[in-house]
């Protein structure tokens, strides 16, 4: 059975989207237009964001529909002594995921309103993804005891491609109307398939042998999934 | 624009929804650990041989090791009880003990057999992943001519000799007799301490060493001068040895000295050739020999039509067990390194036996190796070279169509060349057999394993090539229609039935993967 998180998820935001875009459009014109004459259209913001990721951003507003993005993103953290079994062998990961980036995107609202569709490109200073995994017992062969050091490791390197297109939806404008705001945002930069890379050592250093089955089973990591709650402040 | 919206949400949903992650989710089934099942590194492949005869099997052989690293020695598959098969047994350094060439691990490795000579070999673990070695032993009942050993017991009477006990050598030609050994009556004898030894039995173990003829054997790479070590004084003159007389006079069993007191005496035979004879001792844990004061005692006439000359005899006495060394002193230097080549392999597995002769024709050092397809091995030789003196390195390829002279070229004092020792026009093909077996546990990969073969007619296993990570790569070109034996040793020496050659690649699957599982994980 296929799991399809991912997509469920942007299902399920689409159609609280749609159900926002009702509500938007709810405004009373006359509130708009209120807002409007008391105070000139902000065009900067700056904002931090959380979610998939750290970010810091400064936005520009063009025009009620388009606005011009720079963000930082990063996302850095380690698992360590995560327990699994594979090939019938009881082994310990340690996962260490780095991914910083920096964002150019356009944010466009179609019906003026807070649903946006952002689009741009995003560069990866870093975008790691490694694995290392070690026995989490000793083996003994004949007489001789191998520790887990002994039998060696098996580390797995991944990168994306640096340069990778974004596309999301969200909702909240990257400059608000009022001096704060709030959006969230969900997408994805797609970023072709990770290099990957499969070291090993010890008296499992043979098991080197596998980069291909492993390149071939991550050339499915074509997505790197983003989202965000942002926090704006307009100046 | 309601509708536009929408419509973008959804193909944006289905867009996504194309994302399979089948393969990421099977890989855990997937990818599976390959396990190399070698307790060791630093493989040495030793083959205990009949010195004289390759195609006799030598069992029950006891090897024992030692040295400061014994303790570090097991064989591949982790035992420290060390049991040949048919003498052959794979040992290796625990794994996570390193050697490298400069800093080597040495080890003394004393190997016995029923009805063969005891025999100290000194092993060198430098760093190399496999090697094979061949080790021979020479059979008390089949000694070559050139090697003789003789034993004569008698009683002691309150700790002292009832009557003379004599010994006497006879040379290879049975001309005359290589040394006379005489213990005489009263004698009584000294442990290593000096301290009066007390026993009821003597017995005076003699083996002698001819070694003006030089033979050797090609196949398992034994050279009587092989079996001498070399021995050197200060100075700029070489001493070459003529003949080697062991002495072990042991008092109820264990080896003893002769008291001060009471001198035994020997008398030894020389070619009367206008050279200078002397005699030197040296005994275990010395690394400096002892000359000994020599007294000529006579000369003689050559008898058999074949001797060059005549024999010069000198007498000397004699306390200290060890090994006395009857040599010829040269007065010119040794060259100032012993001979080493950089031996090239290109073509497939190959055993070599190397040779280096002096102008006589005489093998003054031999080697027997195994330089696998792609290998460049430094092979240092035990006898340094005499300055000035025409030498010549002779190498022949043990192949399994038969015996190849490859070379014979004149080498030099402190040369170190490459010599490449590829047998020409020899006809190789890739063995891509991959040598990994998937069990429960693990998956399974044979790493740094030599592969013997021979064909079902021939006596002799030859090396065919060595397993690394799993693949067996070039081999020499199998003939289809001829049946071949293959072996390798892995807890003990495994054997194929006999294989046609066009067959071969289908060796894997006549073993019975669950019962090797079965093993190797009750190992694991």
């Amino acid at each position: 059975m296929k799991r399809k998180i991912l997509p469920l998820l942007f299902f399920a935001m689409s159609l609280g989207l749609m159900a926002q875009e009702h509500e938007t459009t709810v405004l009373q014109p006359e509130a708009v237009e209120r807002v409007e004459t008391q105070s000139p259209m902000k065009q900067h913001a700056i904002g931090v964001s959380a979610g998939s990721g750290l970010g810091l951003s400064y936005s520009y507003k063009f025009n009620e529909s388009i606005s011009l993005t720079a963000r930082y993103n990063y996302l850095a953290f380690e698992v360590e002594d995560y327990e699994q079994s594979i090939d019938g062998q009881d082994l310990l990961f340690d996962v260490d995921v780095d991914f910083k980036n920096i964002d150019v995107l356009v944010n466009y609202h179609p019906f003026k309103n807070a649903f946006k569709i952002v689009g741009g490109l995003g560069y990866f200073t870093d975008s790691e993804f490694k694995v290392s995994t070690s026995f989490k017992e000793s083996i003994i062969i004949g007489e001789v005891e191998f520790t887990p050091e002994d039998i060696g490791f098996i580390s797995i390197d991944s990168a994306w491609e640096q340069v990778s297109p974004f596309v999301a939806l969200g909702f909240g404008r990257a400059v608000p109307n009022s001096r704060i705001g709030f959006s969230i945002e969900a997408g994805t930069y797609y970023a072709r398939s990770p290099k990957v890379g499969l070291d090993a050592t010890g008296i499992i250093e043979n098991t080197k042998n596998q980069e291909a089955l492993l390149q071939d089973s991550f050339s499915e990591l074509r997505f790197i999934p983003q989202f965000s709650f942002k926090i704006s402040y307009s100046i | 624009m309601k509708n536009i919206g929408k419509i973008s949400c959804i193909l944006l949903v289905f867009a996504l929804m194309a994302c399979d992650t089948d393969k990421l989710l099977s890989l855990k089934d997937d990818f599976k650990i390959a396990v190399t099942p070698d307790a060791v590194g630093d493989k040495k492949e030793l083959h205990i041989v009949n010195a004289l005869n390759s195609e006799t099997t030598v069992n029950d052989v006891k090897l024992t090791i030692e040295g400061e690293y014994a303790s570090e020695i097991f064989t591949s598959d982790g035992l420290s009880a060390l049991k040949l098969d048919e003498g052959r047994i794979v040992i290796g350094l625990r794994h996570g003990i390193t050697a490298t060439e400069e800093d080597p691990i040495v080890v003394l490795a004393k190997i016995s057999a029923e009805g063969y000579l005891d025999k100290t070999v000194e092993i060198v673990f430098d760093g190399t992943e496999v090697e094979s070695l061949s080790i021979p032993v020479l059979e008390v009942a089949n000694l070559p001519s050139t090697i003789k050993v003789k034993k004569e017991s008698a009683v002691l009477a309150a700790n002292k000799t009832a009557e003379t006990i004599a010994v006497t050598i006879a040379s290879a030609d049975e001309e005359e007799a290589l040394a006379s050994i005489a213990i005489e009556e009263g004698s009584s004898f000294v442990d290593q301490d000096g301290a009066v030894v007390s026993g009821s039995d003597i017995a005076l173990n003699v083996q002698s060493f001819e070694l003006g003829t030089g033979a050797g054997n090609e196949d398992t790479g034994f050279s009587a001068i092989n079996e001498i070590e070399e021995i050197s004084i200060p100075g700029d003159n070489v001493l070459e040895p003529f003949s080697v007389i062991d002495i072990n006079p042991t008092v109820n069993g264990k080896t003893v000295n002769l008291s001060e007191a009471n001198l035994a005496s020997m008398s030894v035979s020389v070619p009367d050739d206008g050279e200078e004879y002397e005699v030197y001792l040296k005994t275990p844990g010395n690394d400096t020999p002892e000359q000994i004061t020599i007294t000529e005692a006579g000369t003689g006439a050559k008898t058999a039509s074949a001797a060059r000359f005549g024999f010069r005899r000198y007498s000397f006495s004699w306390r200290w067990w060890g090994r006395y060394y009857i040599v010829k002193r040269i007065r010119s230097p040794y060259c100032a390194s012993y001979p080493r080549f950089n031996v090239v392999n290109n073509g497939p597995a190959t055993q070599y036996y190397l040779s280096i002769k002096n102008a006589q024709g005489n093998t003054v050092s031999s080697k027997l190796t195994t330089l696998f397809s792609g290998q460049t091995k430094t092979l240092a030789f035990d006898s340094r070279l005499v300055k000035n003196r025409n030498y010549t390195l002779n190498v022949t390829a043990n192949t399994i169509d038969g015996k190849k002279e490859l070379t014979a070229q004149r080498i030099s004092c402190g040369q170190q060349s490459t010599v490449d020792v590829s047998v020409p026009n020899a006809k190789t093909e890739n063995f891509d057999i991959e040598f990994s077996i998937t069990c429960s546990k693990a998956t399974v990969t044979l790493n740094n394993t030599v592969i013997y073969f021979k064909k079902a007619t021939g006596k002799n296993f030859l090396p065919f090539g060595v397993v690394k990570n799993g693949v067996l790569g070039k081999t020499p070109k199998l003939e289809d229609n001829t049946e071949y034996v293959f072996s390798f040793v892995y807890q003990q020496k495994r054997q194929t039935n006999p294989i046609k050659g066009s067959k071969v690649r289908d060796i894997i699957d006549s073993y019975d993967v669950n019962e090797i599982c079965a093993k190797i994980e009750d190992e694991m």
